[in-house]
């Protein structure tokens, strides 16, 4: 009676199948053929060497380490600040959730610039900076999902100790199932290892092999059987997470009674200190730092020996750059020199942009984009940051096709060390009053904001478009397909597909979806934005579903059927009666795929139409500009991520549903 | 109000909480106890006193706060205004649990039962009797003498989803009894039962209630079915309890 429209549901299918399962298809068709052409043994012996499985174990093992740290810390900032009487225990909920939100290049920037450590052990614990929220909200929402009658009922019996024995194995399925996600993100992300292990002692990830294994020698079927261990993978964690995400999501019937929060006593400040801290490390520290950055703050308070090996391109760790002088010393560098600095390096990176990207497009076998379209805009004073495919000229893998000793390589190196001479050549012996040092913090904060947004404006608006789209687009295909998950009888199957895209490494995507759409029939979309709106679309269609699947399973079903029995169609159902009492989800997976598109950059970072976003913006800048404009410009990013919650926070009453 | 009712308890408290804690004192003591959460009023000054071995009705409107009242005294929302007393010891006091509920002696029968829904029903006895300090080799047959006192004998691995209404409160019922309560409150234990099965509770009720010497408070909307099992029926109303009747009075 309650069952979902068929004709929508094929609608929702079939878009499923061409955004989500279209690139994959691209991409794993030439890896059969390869296959079956070399012969599958003589094929997969040629692929999987002693050293890409060596890799794919330190990948899991990167990815357990991250997801358990996730669970040692996110279990009990969920509970305390879902359950307990912590002070602050909102705003604490609230912050918490930024660490997920923000993109992992700024945590990787922002951290190794505090802290000397590299290599897998600091990908490791900025991976479970960046993923324990997850694990916190499926903890929150489980223990907040406990009738306070089943929690008295143990109270009775021993107070807390027993409240929190009987509630460990209801809640256990629900932190399970975060530490699955968490470990799949981890397991996938390519950004934050490959910056990571850039700026210090170099290590592989899993992630980095299928990129390099995409545009080495331009295999896509290559690039797609060295995916294929990472996919079965990140199945291995998805497929549980789905059971237990279900098994922890216990339907709340109408006699619910939520519970009261539980007091602590004189622990609750060791416990706020606790949360505090974890909001302090994967909030607060960054978005401070980066604002510090963004005011000359290293040049106007530092000792002039801080690390600067995140920010600087080729740097290696741990380098030191003295201050610069002059008006450079108070953050303030004469606008000649930007420009003179801004153009030498922009020139760079167009040029090292123009022959990767050619390069890519080539060895993917397609028509290499029309002049003129948004493959990356012209170079621009202040960030110099001309978007470049693979600009980073370190040891990254981003950059591993270059030849070190190319004009490209050169000329990036050149650029550097004039950089730093113009930096070193002017060392304030005296950087004047702290008052005078204060406000001029604040007149390079204003001006590193001003450039940021005068340069960038383009890029934000491009991101923010192209996730509003994505999120729109993304909504209503979610709604019919998390219904259809909801109430069908084979709904699981179809969880399960929908998160097959999101179990494919970003960078595989991405190089699915120029396969897919980079063809004479379909030119306008690959040339357009459009391509990057339904690249997001499919990869992100996930999250939206199994939300929205979830809420609507949690929505009576009588009230479909007496709908039904009225005589309502089942499309009219779906948008008159489920759909009004779904709107705090479905406003949170609008978000969802609105932060995630904006915060992607792996899959984003080969479609070239994409070049134009924010987060590539980033991504060069950090390579090819100056630390201010860097940081003001993370920080636009950050605020534009966060806006859609603070909006919310400020006008809602309700908490906004996005959890899958 | 029933004044006698009232100066009884408010007097009984006074005794408890000057530590003078004893024989003759009563079972539960509550004294004008209003408790509000989130600014929403929920109880407005209750006072009434049970007797040890008495099985007490309380009745009242929906919302007149009969189930809050009952937290109560079980310690696990503090009143904002009043005290609580249990045997003569202070239990509560405004804003305070002086008596944390674990200790108070106190077992409680939730309206639904509230079972866990992750444990069989030796596991729900088992994991009581845990808390409460008995050894592992007394609880497997303290387990089995529980379901046999509450007609639950073969139930041993049911989950709480698999049992019936009645099962699932004779398996709350068990669970608020293994921790050897000297008061038992009953949250409308006969709600989701059938005409027979609630014949059926109640006379197990009052069996148990004499061979254990429970103290019982039992909470219904409709006395005239459980008023052959009580002795005295307390109603609840806005402002305070009356005593609708008064079978077997005790002494102070």
């Amino acid at each position: 009676m309650s069952r979902s429209s068929t004709p929508l549901l094929c609608a929702a299918l079939a878009a499923l199948a061409l955004f989500g399962f279209g690139p994959l298809a691209s991409v794993v068709s030439p890896f059969l053929r390869d296959a079956f052409t070399a012969g599958p043994s003589m094929f997969l012996m040629d692929v999987y060497d002693a050293r890409t499985l060596g890799l794919l174990s330190k990948t899991a093992l990167l990815g357990l380490s991250a997801a358990g740290l996730a669970v040692l810390v996110g279990a009990p900032f969920g509970f305390l600040v879902a359950r307990t009487d912590v002070p602050g225990a909102g705003f604490l909920r609230a912050a918490g959730i930024v660490p997920l939100i923000l993109p992992p290049l700024v945590l990787a920037m922002t951290w190794t610039m505090l802290v000397p450590l590299r290599g897998p052990v600091m990908t490791a614990l900025l991976l479970a900076l960046a993923t324990f929220p997850l694990v916190a909200l499926f903890t929150a929402r489980a223990f907040e999902q406990i009738d306070a009658r089943r929690e008295e009922a143990a109270l009775l019996v021993g107070g807390l100790p027993a409240a929190l024995r009987m509630e460990l194995p209801l809640v256990l399925p629900s932190v399970l199932a975060g530490a699955c996600l968490a470990f799949v993100f981890a397991v996938n992300d390519f950004s934050l290892a490959d910056y990571v292990s850039s700026v210090g002692k170099k290590f592989g990830v899993y992630a980095t092999e299928v990129f390099t294994a995409s545009k080495v020698d331009g295999n896509q079927g290559r690039a797609a059987a060295i995916a294929a261990p990472l996919v079965g993978l990140s199945l291995l964690a998805l497929i549980p997470a789905l059971t237990l995400r279900r098994r922890g999501s216990a339907v709340v019937a109408g006699d619910f009674q939520r519970p009261a929060p539980l007091r602590l006593g004189r622990g609750r400040w060791a416990a706020f200190g606790f949360c505090a801290l974890l909001v302090t490390l994967g909030a607060l520290v960054p978005i401070a730092r980066l604002a510090f950055e963004a005011g000359g703050g290293s040049r106007l308070f530092g000792s002039g020996s801080i690390r600067r090996a995140a920010w600087t391109q080729g740097g290696g760790a741990a380098q030191v750059v003295p201050p610069p002088a002059g008006p450079a010393a108070l953050g303030a560098p004469t606008e000649q020199a930007i420009v003179d600095s801004a153009e030498r390096r922009a020139a760079v990176a167009a040029a090292a942009s123009a022959a990767a990207r050619a390069a890519t497009v080539r060895q993917l076998g397609g028509v290499a984009p029309a002049a003129g379209a948004p493959t990356g805009a012209a170079p621009a004073a202040g960030d110099s940051g001309a978007p470049t495919t693979f600009p980073k000229p370190s040891n990254s893998a981003a950059v591993g096709s270059f030849k070190r000793d190319s004009p490209e390589a050169v000329a990036a190196a050149a650029a550097t060390a004039a950089a730093e001479a113009e930096a070193a050549a002017g060392k304030p012996k005296d950087r004047g009053p702290l008052g005078q040092r204060l406000a001029q913090f604040g007149r390079n904060l204003r001006g590193s904001f001003a450039r940021a947004l005068e340069l960038s404006r383009g890029s934000l608006i491009s991101s923010i478009v192209f996730g509003a789209l994505a999120a729109t687009l993304a909504v209503p295909l979610a709604l019919i397909l998390g219904h259809a998950a909801a109430r069908r009888r084979r709904g699981r199957l179809m969880e399960l597909l929908v998160v097959i895209p999101l179990a494919a490494p970003a960078i595989l995507f991405g190089i699915g979806a120029i396969a897919l759409w980079n063809h004479d029939l379909t030119a306008r979309i690959y040339e357009s934005g459009a391509i990057v709106v339904l690249l997001y679309v499919g990869r992100f269609l996930a999250f939206p579903t199994l939300a929205l699947s979830r809420a609507a399973a949690s929505v009576d079903e009588r009230l479909e059927e007496s709908a039904a029995l009225a005589g309502t169609s089942a499309s009219r159902r779906l948008f008159s009666i489920v759909t009004p009492a779904l709107w705090p989800s479905l406003v949170g997976a609008w978000t969802m795929v609105f932060v995630l598109s904006i915060r992607e950059l792996d899959a984003a970072i080969l479609v070239p139409a994409a070049n134009d976003t924010v987060l590539f913006r980033v991504f060069n800048a950090v390579h090819f500009g100056r630390d201010d404009f860097v940081s003001a410009l993370c920080l636009l990013v950050v605020f534009v991520l966060l806006l859609p919650g603070l909006l919310w926070s400020l006008f809602a009453r309700k908490r906004m549903e996005f959890l899958p | 109000m029933d004044m006698q009712v009232e100066s009884r308890a408010a007097s009984a408290v006074s005794a408890g909480s000057t530590g003078s804690a004893g024989s003759g004192a009563p079972a539960v003591q509550a004294v004008d106890v209003s408790v509000s959460v989130g600014g929403r009023t929920l109880l407005t000054g209750a006072t009434l006193a049970l007797w040890p071995g008495e099985h007490v009705l309380l009745v009242g409107a929906s919302g007149s706060g009969k189930t809050t009242l009952l937290r109560a005294i079980a310690g696990l929302v503090a009143p904002t205004r009043g005290r609580i007393a249990l045997f003569g010891r202070a239990a509560s006091e405004p804003g305070r649990v002086l008596i944390p509920p674990a200790e108070r002696s106190v077992g409680l029968l939730f309206q639904g039962a509230a079972l866990w829904p992750h444990m069989s029903a030796r596991g729900t006895l088992d994991f009581v009797l845990a808390r409460r300090g008995v050894a592992r080799a007394a609880r497997k047959a303290r387990v089995g003498e529980l379901l046999e006192l509450c007609d639950l004998a073969g139930f041993e691995e049911r989950r709480a989803a698999t049992l019936s209404g009645g099962e699932a409160q004779r398996l709350g019922l068990a669970r608020a009894l293994a921790a050897e309560p000297e008061v038992l409150l009953l949250d409308e234990p006969l709600g989701p039962l059938d005409a027979p099965r609630r014949a059926g509770l109640l006379d197990r009720l009052q069996t148990l209630q004499r061979r254990l010497g429970l103290t019982v408070l039992h909470v219904t909307h409709d006395p005239d079915e459980a008023r052959r099992v009580a002795d005295r029926v307390l109603t609840l109303e806005a402002g305070g309890v009356t005593e609708l009747a008064q079978e077997a009075p005790r002494p102070c």
